[in-house]
């Protein structure tokens, strides 16, 4: 890492220091934000808690964010969602259990990654895809919370969804 | 794994002045502590956060998601998701297989009554036609003709379909079965249909009838002939009945016999028409091999044209020039018309 690069000290919810190049800190849009506006940039003691990132999730996300630290700022669309093009090194990277993809998520949203939410947020979407219902809920150990007489109700209304 | 050293005293002095800064950035990123969570299900996920995700999904796929559970069915119902739910119905094709079956008709008119108000476009293949009264307001094109069976319901109204501009009526003739349908049993004098598709059958009088209830508004009229006829004393009346058709400007024809009627039909229109005779492609059973050549060797010779690759036209006629697929009749000069119907 070059020197001449300020860091600064992120803190985990678990209270780990993590020292960061600033340059990479800021793919968080959350801290570029902070950093920004408060007038924190020159302070080199900087200490940024983040309260709602634990540890093992940080320093994951600061991998994600080395990678992907020259990327210019993805545009603000909505629209390209549904055809939005996952690239191999993010497919890997959210190679991981469950609760870690959703932690990744969380914390991609706190701390305003989009990219990083793009990609986790496309890979569950893609897990759900093809689907029936039945398959979903086994998948992501969702309970079927349905009444007998909601599901007698929905049967009725939504029969012919189920057959494709 | 190294565990990370706790801020030291300087530090921690530190965070104390920065905290209230923080706290104000995390009031716009209300997120749930995410530590100490033992479960691991997907619902765990802030409600936005779920519905960020459904935006990624294809809307057909939506459909199954929303009977996961009952918070994602809310969610999917949420105005942003149900534009996308909507989108998709605007044209639709409905098949079911079971032949027949009450229970086909059951679940047709189910699909129909929950979306049929936002269908414009409506193809059938199955085989019972049920009551489309009432649930098909705004239905502009309704295609019957690629349906293998039909009973024509006498509780068909068409006068609950004001907006129906394309009509594609079912198959007269069947490959199994006697006649179930018979044209002259469909009314649709309450129509003002600018597109029309109709099988002749065997009764090709009755047939010109039902043509004849819509000539001052079509712009397009197929005609299928796929029964020999037992005479031709109709041709009379096809003339009568197209002379009629003011504002017609396409006339498809497909004859599926042996091309005969086609060739009757083509030297009976009626002089000085201002409509294109096509050849139609769209039908390619009852054993023809929908190439169009069989069509253009009842009519005479032609030659292959080297000056335009795509084309054939007929020696014997000026009148008349041919495509793969399709046979033009023109009234002026073909050579400046012929530019006009590259397909």
């Amino acid at each position: 890492m070059c020197d001449e690069m300020p860091n600064i000290k992120l803190e985990s919810s678990d209270g780990e220091i993590f020292d960061v190049d600033v340059k990479i800190a800021k793919c968080s849009g959350t801290i570029r934000t902070m950093l920004e506006d408060c007038g924190m940039e020159d302070n080199v003691n900087a200490i940024v808690p983040l309260l709602n990132v634990n540890s093992a999730i940080l320093r994951k996300i600061l991998v994600w964010a080395d990678h992907h630290k020259d990327d210019p700022l993805p545009a603000e669309d909505d629209e390209n969602k549904r055809t939005y093009h996952i690239s191999l090194w993010d497919a890997d990277f959210v190679k991981v259990d469950q609760s870690t993809l959703f932690d990744l998520i969380l914390a991609a949203n706190y701390l305003d990654i989009k990219s990083l939410l793009h990609v986790t947020c496309k890979t569950v979407a893609n897990m759900m895809e093809g689907k029936t219902p039945e398959m979903i809920r086994k998948f992501f150990n969702i309970p079927n919370d349905f009444t007998p007489a909601e599901k007698e109700q929905l049967g009725a209304e939504n029969e012919w969804s189920e057959e494709e | 794994m190294d565990i990370g050293c706790g801020p030291n005293h300087s530090e921690m002095e530190e965070i104390k002045l920065q905290s209230a800064l923080i706290e104000s950035v995390d009031e716009i990123n209300t997120v749930p502590h995410i530590e100490g969570n033992d479960n691991h299900t997907l619902p765990r996920l802030p409600k936005e956060m779920i519905t960020q995700i459904f935006d990624y999904l294809p809307p057909d796929n939506l459909l199954p998601v929303r009977l996961v559970c009952k918070d994602w069915y809310e969610l999917i119902r949420a105005p942003k998701l149900k534009y996308y739910l909507e989108l998709q119905y605007e044209s639709v094709e409905i098949y079911i297989s079971e032949c027949e079956s009450s229970e086909a008709e059951r679940n047709l008119l189910k699909i129909l009554k929950n979306i049929g108000p936002n269908i414009v476009e409506l193809k059938l293949y199955s085989t019972d036609l049920p009551c489309f009264n009432d649930v098909l307001p705004n239905v502009k094109k309704l295609d019957l003709s690629d349906m293998c069976a039909l009973y024509w319901r006498n509780d068909f109204d068409s006068n609950k379909f004001p907006n129906i501009k394309s009509l594609w009526l079912p198959p007269a003739s069947l490959v199994f079965g006697p006649y179930r349908y018979l044209p002259n049993e469909i009314q649709i004098t309450g129509m003002q249909l600018e597109e029309l598709s109709i099988d002749m059958g065997r009764n090709i009088s009755k047939c010109l009838n039902v043509v004849a209830s819509q000539t001052s508004s079509l712009l397009s009229l197929r005609l299928r002939i796929c029964e020999m006829p037992t005479s031709y004393n109709w041709l009379g009346q096809l003339k009568e009945t197209l002379k009629k058709c003011n504002k017609l400007k396409e006339l498809y024809i497909r004859d599926t016999t042996n091309k005969e009627i086609e060739y009757f039909v083509l030297e009976n229109l009626p002089e000085g028409n201002s409509f294109n005779v096509l050849y139609d492609t769209k039908y390619k059973t009852c054993g023809c091999d929908g190439c169009g050549y069989c069509a253009v060797k009842c009519l005479g010779s032609f030659h292959y044209d080297d000056d335009d690759d795509d084309h054939y036209y007929c020696n014997d006629d000026d009148n008349h020039y041919y495509d793969d697929d399709n046979v033009y009749c023109v009234d002026g000069d073909a050579d400046d018309d012929r530019e006009d119907y590259n397909v």
